[in-house]
């Protein structure tokens, strides 16, 4: 069977064309005032001044071009431009220009955008209007639409084959984004409103295992604050301000986690799409967590609600009987609340691939291991977490991506290719809890340090292959694998786990130092942080902090997050950066 | 002969040394800084190059460095290097016995572990607030009425502590106007605020892996109750330099750049 199946893009939509024309005219009006209260002779001004500078740039660069040798320019025509500071310009939020990255190079990642494009409209074009209406609807819908940049960012940099499977990467990323945004709109009662879809959706939120949706073939698991909230800071870094902005002035303390209480101020302002047949919530790493399940449940008073809670302990065999209990309860009230069966066959098919998508992250590993190193950087990391938090084996067309990916990485390990060319300095993991709202952090520290991030604390969590034959063991293996979900390390992993375990693993991946992410609203971390200090100075590894405060950047700007990187690298590391124009730059110059 | 010139450009002072080819300090000085950092620069190296018979601008220096918050607007400078290695390396050429440093700026508060050859073994700082900085006892003088030397022996003659529990600048100086208002000894306020700092030193020399053979930089270097309760919190007797600690950032830098203008001339 296809996947996604194509009847739910099908499916009828009953969309209130009254409720959607005083939404029109209420956006009607407010792009009216807009236009209304701006100044057009300063804007005329602004875009007179955007072409002096634009001139004043060209005519730089291309004075650049001229004193450049006959060796230079051959470099230049080959490997692309070296200096990534230029791309900035402050006040832009984006590039001024794409990146020159050599002539092959530059082909292909022309060919890749205009193939990120090509998929999206196709996408979209499934069921166009309720899409539509739902970026009139959703603020953060807009910010869907610079997945362009977000692909330029997390590219940056990189040449050759790596940017080739980045790109593979990226792109099955954003087509699962695609197809489910596109459903989401459709079975939303404020757009598409197809009551039809919305019986096949099952919402669930991002620490419960998707794969127990490959079980049920017929329905549509999604992520339910996926897109509104967890993606949507990565890809736009000031999208969750007014989440946050609106619960803490609701009455949450300021200094909790920002992500429950992005997740709760999405609920506060109606950010969250209405729609589903049911929700399945989790015990979720941490109190922040748990309160916004309760949010959710008191917003949406008639979507039937199964809390998914067994204590996590991220390995504890005595609690398999319990989780087991609690895991077939799910699966029954998933069948009470929409018809569908559970379906072992079509779970174990879902599983067998899951073990072999997994099979190809350990290859992945292992050449990481070596001393070349070839799929490492942003995309990566936000593609393992990806496909073993949400995909899960289900989408059949993602180990099509694994295979090509793997056959790519292992010729370039054979002809011991440079994953980032002429920036492969330093060996770093990162360890605690990752800044993935600023995900392109990793690709910044490679092009202006030449500091390759080989892999994550949080993509080391399960490897274990499920098991595809005995029913009972397929549902320990799902408890097993649901206590090792994303954050579950430091927040339950206890002292073995995520002290002893990080310097086994700097043994493993022969490290020169340890990224150590230091999230000030999280207390779990806290804990061992003094543990974490003297233990590296015993071994002498070398532990660089760098404090961040999730999706909120008004806490720790991206700007501090990069200072304290800098001051490292100077003072500890005594190192000289690749590139200086990446050195210092203000906020504002990217997006 | 030829000299080597260092700029400390600080938040609240900006220091200048100036050193000959044998590392011998020529001439120095520490002055408040403007609210313009490059302007500071121009005056601090104006001053220490009156004092050098011979020299007539920064420009006669075979190798000058800028450091500290403002070491970017030292536009005369051959190089700029941060202030973290500056004061490790300006330690180092004082006492080289001294593997730890808790440096006390205007601004800042930062523990620096200095490796054999006098470069950053390992550093943790704290840039967020001004709890436990020059600032923070700028606050705390006003709050009693006193100046900064005044107040920083008042603590000494305590005989109890009155712990402060606000760490913030700005609710440490209400806490102390309040303790002031209850009628409680100056003295055991002052040792209260004193405490409060020291122990805030020690999770940053504790973070930078300071363990023994610490010495004190900056500005604050010179508070003696803090020294004081500094040596109670660590249990240990703190280093003295031979050479004022407020200068270390300067000494430093003016260190790199003899080292690398000789490296240069070779």
């Amino acid at each position: 069977m296809k996947y996604i199946d194509p009847k739910f893009f099908r499916m009828k939509d009953q969309i209130d064309w009254k409720a959607q024309g005083e939404n029109m005219k209420e956006i009607g009006g407010i792009v009216a005032s807009l236009l209304k209260e701006t100044d057009w002779k300063a804007y005329g001004k602004g875009l007179i001044d955007d072409w002096k500078r634009f001139g004043k740039r060209a005519s730089y660069e291309a004075g650049l071009l001229k004193n450049m040798s006959k060796e230079e320019f051959l470099d230049f025509l080959k490997n692309g431009e070296k200096q990534l500071g230029k791309l900035y310009a402050n006040g832009k939020m984006a590039t001024v220009r794409r990146e020159w990255r050599g002539i092959k190079d530059t082909g292909v990642d022309f060919y890749e955008w205009a193939r990120m494009w090509g998929m999206l409209l196709a996408t979209f074009s499934k069921d166009l209007v309720p899409a539509l209406m739902g970026a009139v609807h959703y603020r953060w819908m807009i910010s869907y639409f610079c997945c362009h940049s977000f692909m330029d960012k997390n590219t940056q940099g990189l040449r050759g084959t790596a940017l080739r499977m980045h790109h593979e990467l990226i792109y099955a990323i954003f087509h699962y984004v695609a197809e489910n945004l596109v459903l989401l709109m459709k079975a939303d009662k404020k757009v598409g409103n197809s009551v039809d879809l919305s019986k096949k959706v099952v919402l669930f939120d991002e620490m419960t295992m998707s794969q127990i949706m490959a079980g049920f073939p017929d329905l549509i698991g999604i992520p339910y604050q996926l897109m509104p909230v967890f993606l949507l800071s990565e890809i736009d870094q000031l999208a969750c301000m007014p989440y946050i902005d609106a619960v803490e002035a609701y009455g949450l303390p300021a200094d909790t986690c920002p992500v429950p209480t992005s997740e709760c101020g999405s609920v506060v302002i109606d950010a969250l799409p209405h729609m589903g047949a049911c929700f399945i919530s989790s015990s979720m790493p941490c109190d922040g967590s748990v309160m916004a399940s309760s949010y959710v449940d008191r917003r949406f008073k008639d979507l039937p609600i199964y809390h998914l809670a067994f204590p996590v302990r991220y390995e504890d065999e005595t609690l398999m009987d319990a989780a087991v209990k609690d895991v077939k309860g799910c699966i029954r009230f998933i069948e009470e609340h929409t018809g569908a069966k559970w379906n072992w066959e079509a779970y174990f098919t879902a599983m067998k691939r899951f073990n072999e998508e997994t099979k190809y992250e350990l290859q992945k590993w292992e050449v990481n291991q070596t001393p070349y190193p070839q799929l490492i950087g942003p995309c990566y990391e936000l593609f393992r977490k990806w496909n073993y938090e949400m995909d899960g084996g289900l989408d059949p067309r993602i180990i099509q991506t694994f295979k090509k990916v793997d056959k790519m990485m292992m010729k370039a390990y054979e002809r011991k290719e440079e994953a980032w060319r002429g920036k492969m300095k330093y060996r770093a993991i990162v360890w605690s809890i990752p800044a993935h709202y600023y995900a392109n952090f990793s690709n910044w520290f490679a092009n202006c340090w030449g500091v390759d991030i080989l892999v994550e604390m949080e993509s080391l969590n399960f490897t274990k292959p499920l098991e595809t034959e005995d029913p009972e063991e397929a549902l320990r293996d799902l408890s097993r694998l649901y206590e090792r979900m994303v954050m579950r390390r430091h927040t339950n992993g206890g002292y073995d786990h995520v002290v002893t375990e990080l310097w086994r693993q700097c043994e493993a991946w022969h490290v020169d130092f340890v990224l150590m992410y230091q999230h000030v609203a999280c207390k779990n971390m806290a804990t061992v942080q003094g543990l974490f200090e003297d233990q590296a100075r015993e071994r002498g590894i070398k532990l660089l902090w760098v404090t961040h405060d999730l999706m909120d950047p008004r806490t720790v700007s991206r700007k501090d997050m990069r200072a304290a990187a800098n001051e490292f690298m100077r003072t500890v590391m005594r190192a000289e950066p690749v590139d200086p124009s990446l050195v210092d730059f203000e906020d504002d110059t990217t997006w | 002969m030829k000299y080597f010139g260092g700029c400390d450009v600080g938040s609240t002072y900006t220091k200048a040394v100036i050193l000959d080819e044998n590392g011998k300090m020529v001439a120095n000085t520490t002055m408040k800084s403007k609210i313009n950092a490059e302007e500071s620069a121009r005056l601090a190296m104006a001053e220490v190059i009156s004092q050098v018979p011979g020299l007539k601008s920064e420009r006669d220096l075979a190798y000058l460095i800028g450091t500290g918050y403002g070491r970017n607007k030292v536009a005369f400078a051959d190089e700029n290097i941060s202030e973290i290695s500056c004061h490790a390396m300006g330690v180092h050429v004082t006492n080289p016995s001294v593997k730890a440093i808790i440096d006390i700026g205007g601004q800042d508060v930062k523990g620096i572990a200095i490796d054999t050859d006098g470069t950053v073994k390992n550093f943790a700082m704290n840039d967020k607030c001004a709890a436990g900085t020059g600032r923070f006892y700028e606050a705390m003088a006003r709050s009693f009425e006193m100046t900064l030397p005044e107040f920083s022996k008042l603590s000494l003659t305590a005989k109890n502590v009155i712990p402060i529990t606000a760490q913030c600048t700005v609710f440490a100086e209400s806490e102390v106007i309040t303790l002031v208002g209850e009628g409680k000894p100056m003295d055991e306020i002052a040792a209260g605020i004193q405490m409060a700092v020291a122990k805030r030193c020690f999770v940053m020399a504790k973070k930078a892996g300071a363990t023994d053979s610490i010495t004190l930089s900056g500005g604050c270097a010179k508070n003696e109750g803090l020294k004081a309760a500094i040596e109670q919190v660590l249990k240990l007797k703190v280093v003295e330099l031979s050479v004022d600690p407020q200068l270390m950032g300067a000494l430093g830098a003016a260190e790199f750049a003899r080292q690398k203008g000789l490296a240069k001339k070779a």
